[in-house]
């Protein structure tokens, strides 16, 4: 069956894409928060890029209009989006050789006080980190892993 | 129209329609039954219901048959042409509402990714040269019906009775509704591949790119069945169109029978062969994608199926276009209002029609 030139989804591992879990406990608009910081952190999404329109993301994703309003608001109070009246939202890098966000590491400590209340043992935790970084590294090399 | 064109085509049309259940009834699945999903293992009261179905089928249909070619008066023909059909119709409709009421379902995952990039739109899904042959459909009958015009007199028959003798005198310009059903069945088919283009791009987050071919192959066929079902009507339209138009021309009078009896046989025979080259390739197709998902709904919200899965009513979803849970096509997401403007243009045209129809008697 040939259905014309398709370079859709699917066809290329590498899109940019987000992932949905609509049973999960996290809300809805802090999984697209993620998902899109995430994809800008791996460089999918790069400083000036337009992202789709709230309208778009919403009906592409399943998801209340007002639910990735929310998310593009809060990427704007992290400064990695810019928000304009009448403009698409745009990824917005951050200036080269700044300081990282001290709160970033504050945000890490309150995680191993949350790991260590859900009882997980401090080996477990520093696998877990290791995990998270050996995932996020390799899919920014090799794709989809 | 003479007598035996319309023993012929109530016949023909009482017999398709019996063919065509028939083959639904016959439909060997292991977890189908009329291409109904049952979400569970095909029992021995479901292939009681396939036989009863053909059962009342056969005795239906062949009744009907007899009865059209034996009855001869044009009562029997005209009641037997329409109730023969809509015994058969009802009938199966009514095995499939038992069926669809015994369906067992898994839930529909809520988990699934999908692209930023663009997905396959409308005309990705749209075959060209079909296309152009409905396109061909409307200019040359048009220029061949403009020539025609200035040599028609101004009274022609447009209508006919049962046994064939025109019981309606028109003008020949009355004729333009002809092509006019034509373009509103190229809006239908670009509407279906606009609403096919517009179903949410879910991927599950295994085996994407096999689900992802799978899904473009199934939005193809269901655009490409269409495609053909309608391009065939078209070509029927227009055959009766140069019918009636001809047989207003002085010695001309008898060729409008056999033209329409030819295009009814295009329009059956143009609505059953597509559904047998695709159906059984779209049915598997549907099946591979369910099996790869595990659900043949993947991107609709679990909570939004309702009635057993036959409606999907989301408020939180803005989808408008959602794959069918249960059938092989497309359903509406009825917590939309533009859903509902969606299937009130769907429906206002047959509707229409049928006024007119009846007011023309």
């Amino acid at each position: 069956m040939s259905a014309g030139p398709y370079r859709g989804p699917g066809r290329s591992p590498a899109a940019p894409s987000i992932a949905i879990d609509l049973d999960s406990a996290v809300p809805l608009y802090r999984q697209i928060a993620d998902g899109v910081r995430a994809l800008i952190a791996r460089g999918a999404l790069a400083d000036g890029d337009a992202l789709p329109s709230v309208r778009k993301l919403g009906g592409m994703l399943g998801v209340n209009l007002n639910t990735v309003a929310k998310a593009y608001r809060v990427l704007a109070d992290e400064r990695v989006v810019e928000l304009k009246q009448g403009a698409p939202a745009r990824v917005t890098a951050p200036p080269e050789h700044e300081d990282p966000d001290p709160t970033l590491e504050r945000r890490l400590h309150d995680l191993v006080g949350r790991l260590r209340l859900g009882g997980v043992a401090p080996d477990d935790a520093r696998r877990m980190f290791e995990r998270a970084l050996a995932r996020f590294y390799g899919e920014e090399e090799g794709g989809e892993s | 129209m003479s007598q035996w064109t319309t023993i012929v085509s109530v016949a023909a049309s009482i017999a398709v329609t019996g063919a065509i259940v028939e083959a639904l009834a016959r439909v060997k699945h292991p977890r189908r039954l009329f291409y109904v999903h049952l979400g569970r293992p095909r029992t021995a009261a479901d292939d009681r219901r396939a036989t009863r179905l053909r059962l009342v089928n056969a005795v239906v249909t062949l009744g009907g048959v007899v009865l059209a070619v034996a009855g001869a008066s044009g009562w029997v023909l005209g009641n037997v042409g329409v109730f023969c059909p809509l015994i058969s119709v009802g009938w199966l409709l009514g095995e499939m509402l038992g069926a669809v009421r015994s369906r067992r379902d898994a839930p529909v995952p809520g988990r699934y990714r999908v692209s930023l990039e663009e997905p396959p739109r409308t005309r990705d899904y749209v075959s060209v040269p079909l296309q152009l042959l409905n396109l061909l459909l409307v200019v040359v009958p048009s220029a061949v019906f403009v020539w025609l015009l200035a040599r028609l007199p101004a009274s022609v028959p447009v209508h006919w009775d049962l046994a064939g003798e025109p019981n309606r005198f028109g003008s020949p310009s009355e004729l333009w509704m002809m092509p006019a059903f034509v373009l509103f069945d190229v809006l239908l088919l670009w509407g279906i591949a606009f609403g096919v283009a517009k179903e949410r791009w879910a991927l599950p987050e295994e085996n994407a790119d096999a689900y992802a071919a799978l899904q473009l192959e199934r939005r193809t066929l269901m655009v490409r069945m269409t495609e053909w079902i309608l391009t065939s009507v078209n070509l029927s339209i227009v055959g009766i169109w140069m019918g009636v138009a001809l047989s207003g021309l002085p010695g001309w009078e008898g060729v409008v029978g056999p033209i329409t009896a030819a295009s009814l046989v295009v329009m059956a025979v143009g609505s059953v062969a597509p559904l047998v080259v695709y159906l059984r390739r779209l049915v598997a197709v549907k099946d591979q994608i369910g099996e790869l998902a595990g659900t043949e709904v993947l991107g609709t919200r679990p909570d939004g199926w309702r009635l057993g899965g036959a409606v999907y009513y989301a408020p939180e979803d803005p989808a408008i276009f959602v794959p069918k849970r249960i059938g092989i096509g497309q359903t509406l997401n009825f917590a939309r209002p533009t859903s509902w403007v969606v299937l009130g243009a769907i429906l206002v045209v047959p509707i229409l029609i049928s006024v007119v129809a009846l007011i023309n008697g």
